[in-house]
């Protein structure tokens, strides 16, 4: 069977597994042209670098420092990038993987037996498969969450669904109680999702257990797609991607795109080198992985990269598809954009201080030492801007810059552009369009990264000085001051190099990046400005609509967390002591 | 935005207006500089020579040595000169040199200094009108620098400017301008000047630096302006501040 769509996001369920059309990016994954273009994109790479080591081109020492660093960060990053692009065509459905998804529902359990599809059992090598799905819901909306459940219910083959909620809200359990699913709570919500989701592994005993966000729609196809895999007994978890519906504002559309790439060329390559990770959401566990390692990584706020290394160092293989069965939500504000990049970033900051991949202490294969070690880097890549930021400047106020004054304009644009122009053809070729909300975003993102890097390596939590009320936003130049204090440094250092300019009668280079620099900045603060008008009618209308509900947010109410042998015990409700299949309470 | 978010921000963009003002001072006063492509020590020199010809029968000093006014430097035998006096073509109390009985010319230092080149080796005949040794006038040393000024660096160049000059021994010394020499290339004015101190007799006074001794040198243009003028009423202000500060520790009792 050839594989599925991986790019339509339309209702193509592929339930019957017909041949579905052969999608853009699986064809470009194919593709021997790629090949050749990471191949000049790879020359590209080579001259920059032999380029910028050159110390015959040596400017002032701190500038070309500075550069030096950051586009080592950036070359690095891109020949890693390339090189497992060049992998992304491995497909790893095998032949064990079809066979077991031909006999995944038995002999009778084939449609048209008189059993409705979400009830008809699995079969893993002749014993049936037991499937629990894990809903994590903390403060997301009931419309969010209502649809996810609605959607993990209708999922084919039999499975039991869990609503695992740390908000603790009466409106998501009296929604559970109404589409008949287990609602769980526990006391306090330490060690966040993954004490959540450790908490849900005490209480429950399925094979295998899948976690979905609680904005997360599944496919009803997820667990065809995704179960056969285990019919190899050393696959530890199934990794399917994260694909976005809201694409519909700059901030979301940028966060989705800067996510494409890895979600339809990374993953699929690091797959091949057996270091494909979890991303938390969309994924399959057996649970007997994940017990001996003693649960889902606590000490992270990125559980889902740890718990993935953790099992690799077991020796357990990992598998990735790039099939779409669950369409969530990418962030689509500056604030919840803000709080996930530096939650992902600290937790990949994280594994490169405390757990160096290439550290020796690791029972890792080489491919996955490189393959997390780029993947641990990565986020470096979001500091370098930082870095070059500050170089313009320095050229202007004290006339020192990176390169020598003696190199020509043309060499150096030569070496710059053969480099950036080629990762830009590879991300054409690869997304098929570049966004320049992405290369914004990227560029006003370097406070989130620097800051998650000092929070990784100080061992710091990062609180914010903002609370949450729920039905209230808070405004976005809460999370970007100091972005927006380098764009007004920025504007100023424009406005003083032009007036330099226009007292030389020359034009330089410093001035035309330092220019660039502040309109892409700014373009960001005119984001921000938009959101935080947005984010006042929003609140005026929501203070309205608490005015005249009176009380108002019944829904938002804490659940109180019953005490033990508590006579009224709401019946689907599961804590520690109790636990109650939903299917009775009806 | 929350409150301690609008103080952050506040307080931020402050920062953020004076770190850029104090840059752009930083700038303003490169910008009425322009840094020498090369500059060194030179001195004013002179010769020390005969009108007669002679045979050089004596050498009283070598190259680099210190002479005073009047110190005897070299003894020539002229037969020229005895034929002269003796015919009384010449009076010997008009003689510049100092001529002993015997027809010996002495010739001496007409000015204090260091003896910087000798032409003839001891015994060697001197021909008439020439040159035997040069001698750098003591406290006489000026810098020569080369600067590449743009045409509107050029214009801002005044004829008394002022040229800092770092010396080897980091002792920093401040000369005027006093000759200019500038040829144009490529739009560029090559421009040679000739500065001098009277500080620098004494930062030389160890007699360490010689003539060609390679030194920094910092052309001040003229650069008049509001960032000028700010940037001199800031450091008015904060002098004035520290000033002020220094009479309070002094009047609690402190020296600072």
């Amino acid at each position: 069977m050839p594989s599925q769509s991986s790019s339509s996001a339309a209702a193509d369920t592929g339930a019957d597994g017909n041949p579905a059309p052969r999608s853009r990016s699986q064809e470009v994954a194919d593709s021997p042209s790629l090949m050749a273009i990471v191949f000049v994109a790879t020359i590209g790479v080579v001259l920059y670098t032999v380029f910028l080591f050159d110390f015959s081109h040596r400017g002032n020492w701190i500038p070309y420092v500075l550069v030096l660093v950051a586009e080592s960060v950036i070359v690095l990053q891109a020949a890693l990038a390339l090189w497992t692009i060049l992998s992304c065509g491995h497909d790893p459905r095998d032949y064990r993987f079809y066979d077991a998804q031909r006999r995944l529902y038995g002999p009778g359990g084939g449609p048209g037996h008189g059993v409705a599809a979400r009830d008809r059992p699995m079969f893993l090598g002749g014993a049936e498969a037991t499937v629990d799905v894990f809903i994590t819901t903390y403060g997301e909306s009931l419309g969010d969450i209502r649809r996810t459940v609605v959607a993990a219910l209708a999922m084919e083959g039999r499975h039991t669904t869990y609503v695992l909620d740390d908000g603790r809200t009466a409106g998501v359990f009296a929604l559970a109680r109404e589409l008949g699913v287990v609602y769980v709570a526990r006391t306090g919500n330490d060690y966040a999702k993954a004490g959540n989701v450790n908490h849900a592994l005490g209480l429950t005993t399925g094979e295998f257990f899948v976690i979905l966000d609680a904005d997360f729609v599944a496919k009803p196809d997820f667990l065809r797609q995704t179960v056969p895999f285990f019919a190899d007994p050393t696959v530890a978890f199934v990794q399917t991607p994260q694909v976005y519906g809201n694409l519909n504002n700059l901030i979301s559309r940028g966060a989705g795109y800067m996510q494409t790439v890895f979600y339809r060329f990374m993953l699929p390559g690091k797959n091949r080198f057996n270091a494909a990770f979890c991303v938390g959401t969309n994924v399959v566990f057996r649970r007997a992985a994940v017990t001996e390692i003693g649960g889902i990584y606590q000490e992270s706020q990125s559980e889902d990269v740890w718990t993935s290394l953790k099992l690799h160092e077991r020796g357990w293989r990992s598998v990735y598809i790039a099939t779409e069965l669950a369409i969530g939500r990418t962030p689509e504000t500056i604030e919840t954009y803000t709080k996930q990049q530096l939650r992902w970033a600290t937790g990949g900051f994280e594994i490169l201080l405390r757990s160096n991949p290439m550290g020796r202490g690791r029972t890792l294969t080489l491919d996955q030492r490189l393959q997390y070690f780029g993947t641990s880097t990565f986020y470096l890549v979001g500091v370098a801007p930082l870095l070059l930021i500050l170089v313009p400047p320095l050229q202007i106020y004290f006339g020192i810059g990176p390169i020598d004054a003696d190199v020509s304009g043309a060499t150096w644009f030569f070496h710059y552009a053969g480099f950036y122009f080629m990762q830009i053809v590879v991300a054409l070729y690869t997304i098929g369009s570049f966004r320049w909300e992405t290369l914004m975003l990227a560029t006003a993102s370097f406070p989130i990264y620097t800051r998650a890097f000092l929070n990784a390596l100080l061992r710091r939590r990062q609180t914010w000085s903002v609370t949450h009320r729920s039905g209230v936003r808070n405004s976005p130049f809460d999370f970007i001051v100091p972005q927006v204090l380098t764009f007004v440094f920025l504007l100023l250092t424009s406005a003083v190099g032009i007036w330099q300019a226009h007292a030389d009668r020359t034009l330089t280079l410093a001035l035309v990046w330092n220019v660039t620099n502040t309109v892409v900045l700014g373009a960001f603060v005119v984001t921000a400005m938009r959101e935080a008008r947005e984010t006042r009618a929003l609140n005026r209308a929501a203070r309205r609509q608490l005015r005249d509900r009176g009380r108002g947010w019944a829904s938002e109410e804490p659940v109180p967390v019953p005490r033990q042998g508590e006579a009224d015990l709401p019946r689907a409700a599961v804590h520690s002591a109790a636990l109650t299949p939903a299917e009775d309470a009806g | 935005m929350s409150w301690r978010g609008r103080i952050r921000l506040g307080v931020g963009l402050l920062g953020v207006v004076v770190l850029t003002a104090v840059l752009t001072m930083v700038l303003n006063a490169r910008n009425g500089v322009v840094d020498s492509r090369s500059a060194a020590l030179a001195a004013e020199t002179y010769p020390v020579g005969t009108d007669y010809g002679g045979t050089l029968v004596t050498q009283l000093v070598h190259i680099g040595d210190q002479v005073a006014v009047g110190q005897p430097m070299f003894e020539l035998r002229s037969g020229a000169v005895q034929r002269d006096v003796a015919q009384r073509l010449v009076d010997t109390s008009a003689l510049p040199y100092e001529m002993r009985a015997d027809g010996t010319l002495v010739l001496t230092a007409s000015d204090a200094g260091r003896v910087a080149s000798l032409a003839y080796p001891l015994g060697s005949f001197v021909p008439a009108n020439s040159t035997i040794a040069t001698v750098q006038r003591a406290g006489s040393l000026y810098i020569e620098g080369e600067f590449v000024l743009t045409a509107q660096d050029y214009a801002r160049l005044a004829p008394d400017a002022t040229v800092e000059v770092l010396l080897p021994s980091n002792r920093s010394v401040d000369a005027k301008v006093r000759r200019i020499q500038v040829q144009t290339e490529d739009g560029q004015a090559r421009t040679e000047v000739e500065a001098y101190s009277d500080q620098l007799a004494d930062a030389t006074a160890d007699g360490l630096f010689a003539v060609g001794t390679p030194v920094t040198a910092t052309l001040h243009l003229r650069n008049d302006g509001l960032v000028t003028d700010a940037t001199a009423w800031v450091l008015r202000k904060v002098g004035g501040v520290s000033d002020a500060a220094a009479t309070v520790l002094r009047q609690i009792g402190l020296d600072p």
